[in-house]
């Protein structure tokens, strides 16, 4: 068709035998192009080794996925400095998943397809990782949650997903009943936001606190929306119920709120205050209004966990160059996963995923919490929990967690044999 | 019984402050600005940040406070004025959309200026004690909260029903063509109808930052019982959005007494019961 055309033009113009002539150029010059490109020696830089990030960037999932990227980035950049993985200089694809699970499979899709990618990383909503998961495990690609809530290594668990620096519901509930057991109080009033983690993390912590203390005795319990702004009949309701402690699973905003309406009411004078999550960022927002010798529990303790592990510290300083906000929590997540991977493909000596896998299990890796072990069956990593008691300090405008205790490994986590039974087998 | 009854009133009073806008630039426009949320988290990150630049007293809170009104009033005027102006012709879905549109824009400015981080501002010196009432201790600040609300109501309701800029309002909202045949300059009124709105939303965010703690999903809280009350009052009332903040925030604040694990539900519940009842709210109007 395009000779014909060539051909035709060339004789209305000109001569018939230029026409000729360039019909028969062209191609040849082409085949010649086309030669020389495809004997090219390669390149002396190596190809890069992809990985693609898909997680909720804007919104309210902002705060726990953009330190969770940054402390990725600072993992890429150390391991591209020195020399990349197994000599390959890692490229990481980010994408926002906006906190939908459609356009986070659509992300991860052309991530594979197109970009090549063989690992994924996915930062929070559980829903989008779920999506995400499924799309995993069909494609035989990796898939390293950083950081979500849900258990994604429990019922849902399979042989391409790796949880190994973000803790789980179980943990953080198992770990919080132990220290309860120990303090004196018996009436508890039990308050959590109304999402999945928000009921798994009390229903383990009360499951493992009256297995320890029968005697404890749960006076009332609430579920406020995850959307909660006013929690005053809340707090009403509690302190008519008259209980010696509460303990409550409130995220972000919601147990910020809730503790700053209720020092209003005179609430912690009266009663003792167990917040199963309470991270820096909740205490530097909160800032001088911090009731202080409140128990707080997080996945990252600060000054802590700075003072005691050397990667904390480095990476802590770093983030502090950067960012204000002292969102550490998830950020050491992020770089902790990026560890993991950087180690399992030294250990493997490969870049092939079933090998990396395979590496993986029973990892133990040296991270900005301490030595963490991922498991070998379900692939979740025996992160620790540090809960504490908080107090101001002469060094820093916001109150800190002091008095830490540890609690890790699988005292604190769902047996393998109950895993298995929920995935069936 | 008291506590929970002043519980409820508290956030009915803030979202009264808000929602009144809403009732505003609905009258102006025809449709709901579904930017409104954001427009009052915008005004509560804006507040933040002033707080923190000036001195605790109670002449710079109050100077705050009008301020911020007058900022997002201006903010609204200028997206009338460059932006709903050039689609007044279209569908309405378009306005609608664009409105949405502007949600994800604003979002993303507060996000590129203030971070992602929480923010809490501590409530100002001279209201941050206690107030017993009836054996009950309440937060001072949640009654400066209330009479705000007490005044923008009562200064709307004076506004529009003994006043001459009042009579001209009214006549857009109700009937915009008879009032541009009478020779009333329609859409500068709007302009300036919507500006009101923003700014009240504006003054709502100001009020809210002291209380509850500034994040990045703000927006979507407030936009969700924004439109419960609209729902619930009907669209274009302002007795109705009266109506409608007190039957959410009395829900909320006995729900949890009576069945607290339905938290979630009591809001939308007690919407879903006037649909079925009264589609256009309790005080709207079939259109």
């Amino acid at each position: 068709m395009e000779i014909k055309k060539l051909h035709f033009h060339f004789i209305k113009g000109g001569t018939e035998m230029k026409g000729k002539w360039l019909t028969v150029a062209v191609p040849i010059l082409l085949c010649i192009v086309l030669v020389i490109g495809w004997t090219k020696p390669a390149t002396t830089q190596p190809k890069p080794f992809k990985i693609g990030y898909i997680g909720g960037l804007t919104g309210f999932l902002a705060i726990y996925n953009v330190p969770a990227l940054a402390g990725i980035k600072y993992a890429v950049e150390e391991i591209n400095n020195e020399g990349g993985l197994l000599g390959r200089p890692v490229e990481l694809i980010v994408r926002d998943g906006k906190d939908r699970p459609d356009v986070s499979l659509s992300e991860a899709r052309d991530l594979v397809h197109k970009e090549g990618v063989t690992t994924l990383l996915a930062g929070t909503s559980t829903a989008m990782v779920l999506a995400v998961s499924a799309f995993a495990k069909e494609q035989k690609v990796l898939l390293l949650p950083a950081p979500t809530a849900g258990h994604v290594c429990g019922k849902e668990g399979h042989r391409y997903i790796f949880k190994p620096a973000n803790y789980n519901s179980d943990m953080s509930g198992f770990a919080m009943g132990e220290y309860l057991a120990a303090k004196p109080w018996k009436k508890y009033y039990l308050i959590g936001s109304d999402y999945v983690a928000g009921h798994e993390v009390i229903s383990y912590l009360w499951k493992r606190l009256t297995e320890k203390k029968p005697i404890v005795e749960k006076v009332g319990e609430l579920w406020p929306k995850m959307i909660e702004r006013d929690f005053t009949s809340y707090i009403t309701a509690i302190m008519q119920a008259n209980p010696e402690a509460v303990i409550a699973m409130l995220p972000g905003t919601a147990g910020i709120d809730f503790i700053r309406q209720a020092k209003g009411f005179g609430f912690f004078k009266k009663i003792e205050y167990v917040s199963v999550l309470l991270s820096t960022a909740d205490l530097v927002a909160l800032g001088k209004e911090t009731p202080e010798g409140i128990i707080g529990g997080c996945e990252y303790a600060f000054p802590y966990c700075g003072e005691k592990y050397p990667i904390a510290k480095r990476i802590q300083e770093r983030y502090d160059r950067d960012y204000k906000d002292h969102n550490y929590t998830t950020m050491a997540v992020g770089y902790g996963t990026m560890l993991f991977l950087k180690e399992a493909v030294r250990k493997a000596g490969s870049l092939d995923t079933e090998k990396i896998i395979d590496a993986m299990e029973g990892l133990t890796v040296e991270t900005a919490v301490g030595r963490i072990k991922c498991l070998e069956y379900s692939h979740q990593g025996a992160v620790p929990v540090f809960l504490g008691v908080t107090a101001f300090s002469p060094k820093y405008p916001f109150a800190i967690l002091k008095d830490i205790k540890v609690y890790q490994g699988e005292k604190i986590m769902i047996s393998e044999d109950e895993i298995r039974k929920m995935r069936g087998e | 019984m008291l506590n929970f009854f002043i519980s409820g009133l508290i956030y009915s009073s803030m979202l009264f402050v808000v929602a009144s806008g809403l009732v505003l630039t609905f009258g102006a426009l025809r449709i709901i600005n579904l930017a409104h949320g954001s427009l009052y988290m915008l005004a509560a990150y804006l507040a933040y940040s002033f707080f923190h630049l000036l001195p605790d007293q109670p002449l710079y809170f109050f100077l705050v406070l009008f301020i911020i009104f007058l900022i997002l009033a201006f903010l609204g005027g200028m997206i009338e004025v460059v932006l709903l102006r050039r689609i007044y012709r279209s569908e309405h879905i378009f306005q609608l959309v664009l409105t949405f549109g502007l949600i994800w824009v604003i979002s993303d400015v507060v996000r590129g200026g203030w971070g992602v981080g929480l923010k809490a501002l501590a409530k100002p010196e001279f209201l941050g004690g206690s107030i017993l009432i009836a054996g009950y201790s309440f937060p001072t600040y949640n009654f400066l909260i209330f009479i705000v609300a007490i005044i923008v109501g009562l200064g709307l309701w004076f506004l529009l029903y003994r006043t001459n800029v009042g009579i001209v309002i009214r006549a857009i909202t109700n009937d915009p063509d008879m009032a541009n045949s009478l020779g009333i300059n329609v859409p500068m009124w709007r302009t300036l109808i919507f500006a009101l709105g923003c700014g009240l939303a504006g003054l709502g965010g100001a009020l809210a930052t002291p209380w509850a703690s500034l994040g990045l999903g703000m927006d979507w809280k407030i936009l969700i019982d924004l439109f419960i009350v609209i729902v619930i009052g009907g669209m274009g009332s302002y007795a109705g959005a009266i109506i409608g903040v007190l039957i959410l925030g009395q829900v909320n604040a006995f729900g949890i007494l009576v069945v607290p694990k339905l938290a979630l539900i009591f809001g939308f519940l007690a919407m879903a019961i006037v649909l079925l009842i009264r589609p256009w709210g309790l005080l709207g109007r079939p259109e």
